[in-house]
């Protein structure tokens, strides 16, 4: 006896739906077995159910819910990339401290052609409004060294002096870092000469509107380290 | 017609296009989504709901887990059908929560989207006309057939519930539920005029 083709779509239905009776499965079961296509049709007559969903006329939920969506998306994706921040850099009266001992450290501590050139820009950095200012001193075997830190993070420059540094060998370059949220950023790399060193350092994007809470320069043992393991030789005073 | 739904010009993104680019932490991307499937998202979940509120929160909560969460993955079916199977599902959940009898629509939950594929020729079709196109094949489909895949789909009713209701015995009932499913299957493939595939 041969079943007929709708005799089949309504067991497929049923076991779309779910309600087929303990027997109506058993004979589905076998149904595939002998025509193993009829697993398209199930497969078809599940779409179609599905389609069901596109019935409801489609309607725009109100301004407010994209709104609320795509506030959350900001905020997910700010929080998903803490090094470029958006937040407004708030002015503390103990950076203007932090400045003054770097100014010190600039006018007293290197005196040298460089230096001079780099005047000009040191003085127009400290007339802007988003200008930082960070003192360096030594850490463990390099106590003795000391330097300073003008950050324009509006024009996003640096310029970068210190002094008893010593110089390095090969490829160890010195790389200076802004803390920023705990983690370090890189920011530049430059090195010595007869301890001293001078330099214009273009700030990374992602520095430009970032609170940054510090500094650090470490000795690398490759020129282009982008994350530091060497050890800390200066960090800011705050 | 919504240009931006799918194939309706080449030069529009696809869904992946879109979603990769969403992933990727493009606001365009997302409100381009949005703007294709919010009224399909929203539209469903109002129907089951019947509450604006509760819909518009369905809708955010699904928005928001598009990018928060790796459920959706793309290999493994279409946009759409994740999108409009989530809204079901949550509208179910709230459905529950208000302490519905949902034996009969648990077990509708379980289906799986009803995932055609993203090569089907329904999901070539755009949104706004694959809406068009299911409603009049619901329209086809006998009355109490129809009310009854209606009631269950929508309204989170048992079959039980549906006997009752029309004071009729349950068989028939799942009659009505088979016959309506074995029409409407019918119906969708004969408004796309192909040999088999949906």
């Amino acid at each position: 006896m041969t079943t007929s083709f709708e005799h089949i779509q309504e067991l497929i239905a049923g076991y779309v739906l779910g309600n087929l009776e303990p027997e109506e499965a058993e004979e589905l079961e076998q149904l595939i077995v002998q025509k193993p296509e009829l697993n398209d049709e199930v497969e078809r007559v599940q779409a179609s159910l599905g389609l069901m969903a596109y019935a409801p006329i489609p309607l725009s939920p109100p301004p407010q819910v994209q709104s609320a969506i795509l506030n959350e998306f900001q905020e997910f994706q700010s929080s998903q990339e803490p090094k470029t921040l958006t937040r407004p850099i708030p002015w503390r009266w103990s950076w203007l401290l932090a400045g003054a001992a770097a100014v010190l450290a600039l006018g007293f501590g290197l005196d040298n052609y460089r230096l001079r050139n780099q005047d000009a820009s040191v003085i127009s950095m400290l007339q802007q409004p988003n200008t930082r200012l960070f003192a360096l001193r030594g850490t463990g075997t390099t106590i003795r060294a000391s330097g300073g830190v003008v950050m324009d993070l509006d024009k996003q420059d640096a310029i970068l002096s210190v002094q008893n540094l010593p110089a390095l060998s090969g490829t160890q370059t010195y790389h200076l870092w802004a803390m920023v949220d705990g983690e370090k950023v890189i920011c530049g790399r430059f090195k010595t000469t007869q301890g001293k060193a001078v330099e214009k350092i273009p700030l990374p994007p992602g520095l430009y509107s970032s609170v940054v809470s510090g500094l650090v320069v470490t000795a690398e043992p490759i020129a282009e380290s982008s994350s530091p393991v060497g050890p800390e030789v200066l960090i800011s005073v705050t | 017609m919504n240009p931006d739904e799918p194939g309706q010009k080449q030069t529009t993104p696809t869904d992946r296009q879109l979603f990769q680019d969403l992933k990727a932490g493009q606001t365009s991307a997302l409100n381009a989504l949005y703007q294709r499937y919010a009224p399909i998202v929203y539209g469903l979940a109002l129907q089951i709901l019947k509450e604006s509120q509760e819909a518009e929160d369905v809708t955010q909560d699904i928005f928001i887990s598009l990018w928060k969460s790796d459920a959706y993955d793309p290999t493994r079916g279409s946009l759409g059908s994740y999108l409009t199977t989530l809204s079901r599902s949550r509208s179910i959940d709230k459905l529950r929560a208000r302490g519905r009898k949902l034996k009969f629509l648990e077990r509708w939950g379980q289906l799986m989207p009803l995932d055609t594929g993203p090569s089907s020729l329904i999901e070539q079709v755009s949104l706004r006309e694959r809406s068009e196109r299911v409603r009049e094949a619901l329209s086809q489909i006998p009355e109490n057939q129809r009310q009854a895949l209606e009631l269950v789909y929508f309204g989170g009713f048992s079959q039980v519930e549906i006997a009752q209701q029309y004071e009729v015995p349950l068989g028939t009932v799942k009659s009505w539920l088979r016959l309506g499913l074995v029409k409407l299957r019918q119906q969708l493939q004969s408004s796309l005029g192909n040999n088999g595939a949906i």
